[in-house]
């Protein structure tokens, strides 16, 4: 039984981690090794980091206000509330950016003035900003659920006032998921692209993330350099992914309580 | 110095209703109830986690009803303890006591007297998933305690720890309240300890209180067949025939029994419950000695139960030591009529006495 179980999860785990090798190794070394030092990686990789810790900079406080009112509070309409928070993810990425586009060149045009995020680096966090958020709110909203409320309701009743109990006692307890739902939020926007790509461009060198470059490269027929930015973005997500699992306890669950 | 009046909670599908709950400085009131009877309600209702509809909460002269937790002066302790996996046991103890102590020295000295005084001074740097049972109610109750509160809301405090280990915190909470002269409702569905921890007990059943009295009160004058049932008593259904001299004259089953305890007198033609507990019952002849048939035995805790039928109905005694262990099957047993509670059977009461 548990060789049975056991073997299919290294099955699955050895299969991920040949196409991953091979997909890097498709290019010789040495070719993979310019093409990572060329100008226009090494752009797009920047303007990837700083956009999308930018955004998650932006959607981690708001999916943690929105996560937190949705475990806690009786609200008026709560379904169709969540079911309006998560809807972008069902979405797909091309109509967030269509909605972003037609939301910002035509309704909120008049009210920005010069500045407009159209096609430009501005643009490119705000899309990712839109893809990432549904998720870290959610992931934030299960683990507040997680919370047992009593936790706070001692905390009241020794003196501690509605929002020192949240930033004392809720936010410290649900540390764990809300570490998850930070990394999700980061390797969502660090991995968008048809929203960045209908929103903001896809600029050569201006709003060139390592999606977008992927995608350029892969039209001009440059496949090696394709491969070369997917294999960064892949560091960098596992990177992020493998701290949290880190971070995280590894759960078996036991039989026994305490 | 707690007041509680008219008090009116909407708790799931039922009301709950307390018309009056005083108790004085460092009183103990133990709330006793099945499950789901509001008892925890009415705790949330006093530490200000639940609006009542209406009715008002008093505590040391202070009106209550509409002040936040924060500013009620009571604590919580919730039999998982609940502490905050994320600090330390001091930071644990000195929790509620950091928004009244701003001197680091001042704050550290009295934590450290509180933990020697609850024999937790060795814990102080561990994290609370290391500690057992008894030890994390302890400091549960420390932390309470340290915030200083004039009333202390115990939410079934010793139900989550093993037998030795509850008698043990039951009398050292005790002993601390009484040393800090702090008072405390104590909720509980164990009737033993609601009828060991309080000067009070209050009793609750679908969120009506249906009796507040000493443990004695309680246990010799239930107000309602639902609390005689909790407390394992033996009830039956009568008709009062007359009354001789202070005494019932009740036929219950085709005999007749006498009955000396009451509230009010019973009238003759009166329908009635009867109530006596079963370590009562004596196994020697006389008054009230009735023939009955012991239809099976069992043991309860450190006592062995007799099972009697006495007609269609059955009656539970407490098999004294110096008797067999199997009575014959026929038995003559005898109850004085001063144990013998007689009431009147009031609609509400009608389900609960076979």
């Amino acid at each position: 039984m548990r060789a049975f179980f056991a073997g299919f999860t290294y099955a699955v785990g050895l299969v991920l981690v040949v196409s991953l090798v091979g997909f890097t190794l498709s290019v010789p070394p040495r070719v993979l090794f310019e093409e990572l030092l060329s100008e226009e990686v090494l752009l797009a990789l920047k303007l990837s980091l700083w956009t999308s810790l930018l955004a998650t900079a932006v959607v981690f406080p708001a999916a943690v206000l929105v996560g937190y009112s949705l475990a806690r509070f009786e609200l008026p309409l709560k379904r169709v509330l969540k079911t309006v928070v998560d809807l972008p993810m069902a979405f797909p990425e091309l109509l967030l950016g269509l909605v972003l586009l037609v939301l910002f060149s035509d309704l909120l045009d008049p009210l920005l003035g010069n500045f407009s995020p159209v096609f430009s680096p501005a643009g490119v966090v705000l899309a990712e900003a839109a893809v990432a958020f549904p998720f870290a709110a959610r992931v934030s909203y299960a683990a507040f659920l997680q919370v047992d409320p009593r936790y706070e309701a001692v905390a009241r009743t020794l003196g501690y006032g509605p929002f020192e109990t949240f930033l004392k006692v809720s936010l410290p307890l649900a540390r764990g998921g809300l570490l998850a739902a930070l990394v999700l939020a980061f390797a969502r926007a660090f991995g968008a692209f048809g929203a960045v790509l209908v929103f903001a461009g896809a600029v050569y060198k201006k709003t060139e993330t390592l999606p977008i470059g992927m995608y350029l490269n892969l039209s001009y027929g440059n496949l090696e350099r394709a491969v070369a930015m997917g294999a960064l973005l892949m560091a960098v997500s596992f990177l992020a992914v493998f701290a949290l699992e880190s971070f995280q306890k590894d759960g078996v669950a036991r039989f026994g309580g305490n | 110095m707690l007041l509680v009046e008219d008090l009116e909670v909407r708790a799931g599908n039922f009301l709950l209703r307390v018309e009056k709950l005083s108790l004085r400085r460092g009183e103990v009131c133990a709330i006793l109830g099945p499950s789901g009877s509001g008892k925890s309600t009415l705790l949330e209702t006093v530490a200000g986690l639940r609006k009542p509809l209406k009715g008002s909460l008093k505590l040391g002269g202070r009106d209550l009803t509409h002040l936040p937790p924060e500013r009620r002066a009571v604590a919580l302790v919730y039999q998982d303890h609940l502490l905050f996996p994320h600090l330390t046991v001091f930071e644990n103890l000195a929790f509620g006591l950091r928004k009244k102590v701003k001197d680091e020295a001042a704050l550290r000295a009295e934590v450290l007297k509180a933990a020697r005084e609850l024999g937790i001074s060795h814990l102080l740097e561990a994290k609370p998933d290391l500690l057992s049972g008894g030890e994390r109610q302890r400091v549960a109750l420390g932390r309470a305690l340290l915030a200083k509160p004039s009333l202390l809301l115990l939410d079934e405090p010793t139900a989550a720890l093993d037998p030795p280990t509850r008698s043990k915190v039951r009398t050292f909470v005790l002993e601390t309240l009484k040393r800090r002269k702090v008072g405390a409702l104590w909720v509980t569905h164990d009737a033993d300890e609601a009828l060991s921890v309080g000067q009070k007990v209050l009793f609750l059943h679908r969120g009506r209180v249906l009796q507040v009295g000493t443990p004695r009160e309680v246990l010799e004058l239930p107000a309602h067949p639902a609390v005689a049932l909790f407390l394992k008593g033996n009830l039956l259904r009568g008709r009062v025939k007359r009354m001789r001299g202070n005494l019932a004259e009740v036929e219950v089953e085709g005999r007749t029994l006498l009955a000396g305890r009451y509230r009010t007198p019973p009238a003759p033609g009166q329908k009635v419950w009867l109530y006596f507990r079963p370590e009562r019952v004596k196994f020697v002849k006389g008054p009230n000695l009735l023939k009955v048939r012991a239809v099976g035995t069992y043991r309860e805790g450190y006592s062995e139960v007799v099972l009697l039928r006495l007609g269609k109905r059955e009656l539970r005694a407490v098999l004294p030591q110096d008797l067999p262990k199997k009575p014959p099957a026929e038995v003559e047993v005898s109850i004085d009529p001063e144990e013998v509670l007689v009431a009147p059977l009031l609609a509400d009461g009608e389900d609960f006495v076979p």
